[in-house]
């Protein structure tokens, strides 16, 4: 602890004598390591009439000359000057016919590199100075230098630098302080770490940075206790684990060129950095909050729960084809790691019986199934879609993931929001009077209402065998289609969104809704929507009565009043009970053109007195 | 007011403490070092201009420059400035201090010290010096080697062969008793079959070579200098002969090998346009046919 200046003043002599170590020893490997530049030893590096000689006598690429070849389907006769001078023995020949022929040599090659589509005008194709720097040697072989980069070295020590100022100077942290407590939990997890070994690149000095600012971010989340210190020791360390083999295969990595390489590297790092302050923030509560769930009481395993999600997770980013990495933001990592973290808190069988692919094979199951529409994936859906079915599924695990070890990839609840989804989503027919372009909120305010129903009552999606049923897809398509046929532009957005909920709510409430009339007839439950929206909306509609009925409160509250009072009477749900309610609706539009004014009360009055008759 | 200054207080001493730490470090650590990194400075920059040179009359046409006259001028003052330059990186390595080598043997760079002063001796024509630094190098210090450095010890006596090779070439008269006498001793000493007992100079290097690996770029150099001392061998053949290496001839059919892999390390460094004018240059200025090994 610092007391005084002179204190500080020895730590700061003891940082500085540390990182000139690491500096130094940095600047040794790059010695050791540092180009060469070699020259060749001594040789005649001019050529004569002899050496023409032998390329014109004895190299294929010369030989052409004499006896003439085919270029291009053409016939190039030999040059006969050329035979002639080569007739004797070259060093036979006077000075001059010598010169002619070694003039002839320079000819050909020219001839000969033009031929091979190099352009060599100035003797050179490759820039001298390129030529000169293939002389100028490594010490070692393109990756097997085994001494860790500058940056490597000298962020290690930073690092270590950092948590021992921050370790012994509490007073400048304020240790009593909460955030105080949090810091130095976080350093002391830290610590247990050595960042200068194995193949990390700049990942250390990363994770340093994301546990401040997580720390910073969230004060009131993390407080010194020794499971948080625990947890980000287990997640560092799992981390910097991940992310050292992923650098190593990549390193190794045969169709990968330099550019490549370092583009995937910097991707790695940037993901990882991302799932890892992800795991801080999110895993940092829900660790808190039950510690005996994700650490146990055995030594063995701890923290396994937590650091395979962030690994699932980030195998999903980081896969081959592109993975998430266009359509999830941090957020969405968040949203999906604390979801999955609290799903296998709560049942820790979805990795153990899935030899850890559960949510992996999950979330890539239903990103594989949004990318049909491909709108839907963007950066709000997906997480949140994740969220919801992670999070209610573990209301009932062995029903809506019915197959876990054999077969992950199939959860209920996320075969029903992308069922709905997919409704929801379609393109407009042509003869559609409404056409709602949904926003990501209503998608999932809708999406939300469909896991919901089937969490609190199964049977109405489910047949015998456990599997969802067409019940989904027909009401949704159903009334969905009433609503795009009857309605107008004079249907907001919202409206329509709380129709649709009003209406999934009840057919999860009374399965006869759910029947269809006579004769092939539609089901009840659109037939009930069809005459409400229709007369609402009807073409012939008095404009007057129209502006009044049409406002969302009045249409929302007659969708609500027929839904409820219909489910309240059990022989409404038939042909007759149906004109019942037309019947009522029509009268009460029939009052207000009559400037009798229009009441929900008195219509749920003379509804309920209708049926009752 | 008394906390901040006594924050101030505190920041000075702090700055005044890592300014210290920093300039003491910077003074114990790294004199060797310094001393090191300057005559690789020194080598570099004298290896450079004598390669230059030297590739630019390589690369050249094959009826030579323009004006030979400003050439051999201006080749002149550069190797003259590249013998200075290789002075100065050995003067640099001699004056180091018996503490100094002992912190660069503690660092691992001795070797890399002991090999740029053999190198640097071979290139004043000091070979007895090079031989030597070579040869000690290798027996007393083989912990502080790595892959180039080791290969290149290896090589210094295949190299200085090839220049004296070079120079004895200089000397032959063409046609006579003499200049087949200096054929045989070139042949003997450059490409073999050497007498019982000695080593010729493509068999050296190509030790250094099978050290290294195939695929550590200092091959670049190391077949190059074994495709130069084919060449000096061809020179010589060509003044006693008076004709050119008959196509059978091992040391050509040999030189063809090291050619092609040249080519083949050529592509596997991705050495491009430069690379692939290199070989064609060896190929088509000295009749040597690349071709692999059977």
């Amino acid at each position: 602890m610092f007391t005084d200046s002179a204190t500080l003043v020895l730590f700061a002599i003891r940082s500085v004598v540390k990182l000139s170590q690491q500096i130094r020893l940095a600047v040794v490997d790059a010695t050791r390591r540092r180009s060469l530049t070699l020259p060749l030893p001594n040789f005649q590096t001019g050529t004569d009439a002899v050496d023409a000689e032998s390329f014109f006598k004895t190299m294929p690429e010369g030989q052409k000359f004499v006896t003439g070849y085919e270029r291009n389907g053409h016939r190039i006769p030999p040059d006969l000057r050329l035979k002639e001078l080569l007739k004797g023995s070259a060093a036979d020949l006077p000075p001059e016919e010598r010169q002619e022929l070694m003039d002839l040599h320079a000819k050909y090659l020219q001839v000969n590199r033009a031929e091979n589509g190099l352009q060599w005008n100035d003797h050179t194709t490759a820039a001298p100075e390129d030529m000169y720097a293939l002389l100028t040697i490594q010490q070692w072989q393109r990756g097997t230098d085994p001494t860790p980069s500058t940056l490597h070295r000298v962020a290690g020590t930073l690092i270590e630098i950092g948590i021992d100022y921050a370790m012994t100077s509490p007073d400048l942290l304020d240790k009593n302080s909460q955030r105080g407590k949090a810091i130095y939990g976080f350093l002391s997890g830290l610590d247990a770490l050595d960042f200068k070994e194995g193949d990390l690149q700049e990942m250390p000095a990363r994770l340093f940075v994301a546990v401040l600012e997580t720390a910073a971010e969230n004060s009131a989340l993390v407080s010194g206790d020794l499971r948080v210190q625990e947890f980000i020791q287990v997640t560092s360390k799992a981390v910097s684990t991940d992310v050292a083999a992923r650098l190593k295969s990549i390193n190794e990595d045969p169709d990968l060129d330099a550019i490549g390489k370092d583009a995937a590297r910097l991707r790695v790092q940037d993901w990882a950095q991302l799932v890892f302050r992800s795991t801080l923030s999110s895993g940092g509560q829900l660790v808190l909050s039950d510690p005996g769930r994700f650490f146990g009481v055995e030594d063995t395993g701890r923290g396994e729960l937590i650091t395979q999600v962030g690994s699932s997770l980030l195998d999903l980013i980081l896969a081959e084809d592109g993975g998430l990495q266009a359509v999830v933001t941090r957020q969405g990592v968040e949203t999906m790691l604390k979801a999955a973290l609290q799903a296998v808190g709560d049942h820790p069988e979805i990795l153990g019986q899935t030899q850890n692919e559960g949510v992996r094979k999950l979330i890539a199951g239903v990103a594989k199934d949004l990318q049909a529409t491909h709108h839907l994936l963007n950066r709000d859906v997906l997480p949140e879609v994740v969220r919801l079915v992670l999070e209610n599924t573990g209301e009932n695990l062995p029903l809506f993931w019915p197959d876990l070890a054999n077969d992950p990839e199939t959860n209920l609840l996320a075969t029903a929001a992308q069922t709905a989804l997919k409704i929801l989503s379609r393109p407009p027919a042509a003869g559609d009077r409404w056409k709602p372009a949904f926003r990501s909120s209503d998608l999932l305010e809708l999406t939300e209402v469909v896991i919901q129903e089937l969490v609190n009552n199964p049977g109405w999606l489910l047949d015998k065998t456990g599997n969802l049923d067409r019940t989904l897809r027909d009401v949704v398509e159903s009334v969905l289609g009433v609503l795009r046929a009857r309605g107008d532009q004079r249907l907001s957005l919202s409206t329509g969104v709380e129709i649709l909920k009003a209406a999934l709510r009840a057919a999860a409430l009374r399965p006869e809704f759910l029947k269809n009339l006579p004769n092939n007839g539609p089901m009840i439950l659109a037939a009930l929507m069809d005459s409400v929206i229709g007369t609402v909306f009807g073409q012939a509609q008095n404009s007057a009565a129209a502006w009044r009925l049409v406002g969302a409160q009045t249409i929302e509250g007659l969708v609500s009043v027929v839904l409820r009072v219909t489910a309240d009477h059990p022989g409404a749900l038939k042909k007759a009970a149906l004109d019942v309610v037309s019947a009522t609706l029509t009268q009460a539009v029939e009052d207000l053109v009559a400037g009798n004014g229009f009441s929900l009360e008195a219509f749920e009055s003379a509804l309920q007195k209708g049926l009752a008759a | 007011m008394h906390f901040i200054t006594q924050l101030r207080s505190r920041a000075s001493a702090l700055r005044t403490a890592i300014l210290l730490g920093v300039l003491a470090a910077g003074f114990v650590g790294c004199q060797s070092v310094n001393h090191l990194r300057e005559a690789q400075d020194s080598f570099n920059q004298a290896a450079e201009l004598e390669n230059r040179q030297k590739l630019n009359s390589f690369i050249g046409s094959a009826a030579g420059a323009s004006d030979p006259g400003a050439g051999a001028e201006s080749a002149l003052a550069d190797l003259s400035l590249a013998r200075s330059g290789y002075a100065a990186a050995l003067v640099s390595l001699q004056e180091l201090s018996d503490s100094e080598k002992a912190r660069l043997r503690d660092d691992q760079l001795l070797g890399t010290a002991v090999t740029l002063q053999a190198l640097a001796e071979w290139r004043l024509q000091r070979y007895d010096a090079a031989l030597k630094t070579a040869q000690n190098a290798q027996t007393t210090l083989s912990d502080q080697l790595f892959p180039r450095d080791a290969a290149l010890l290896m090589a210094i006596e295949g190299l200085i062969k090839i220049d004296l090779a070079y120079h004895e070439i200089a000397t032959m008269d063409t046609n006579s008793a003499r200049a087949q006498e200096i054929l045989t001793h070139v042949r003997q000493r450059l490409v073999g079959p050497a007498p019982a007992g000695e080593t010729f100079a493509v068999e050296d290097i190509q030790s250094a070579r099978n050290r290294v690996g195939a695929g550590h770029p200092v091959n670049v150099y190391l077949i190059q200098a074994q495709l130069a001392a084919y060449r000096n061998y061809q020179s010589a053949f060509k003044r006693a002969n008076r004709t050119f290496v008959p196509n059978d001839d091992p040391a050509r059919l040999e030189a063809g090998h090291q050619l092609f892999e040249l080519q083949a390390l050529f592509d596997q460094l991705e050495a491009g346009a430069s690379g692939q004018q290199l070989v064609q240059t060896w190929r088509e200025k000295y009749s040597i046919l690349p071709k692999p090994r059977p």
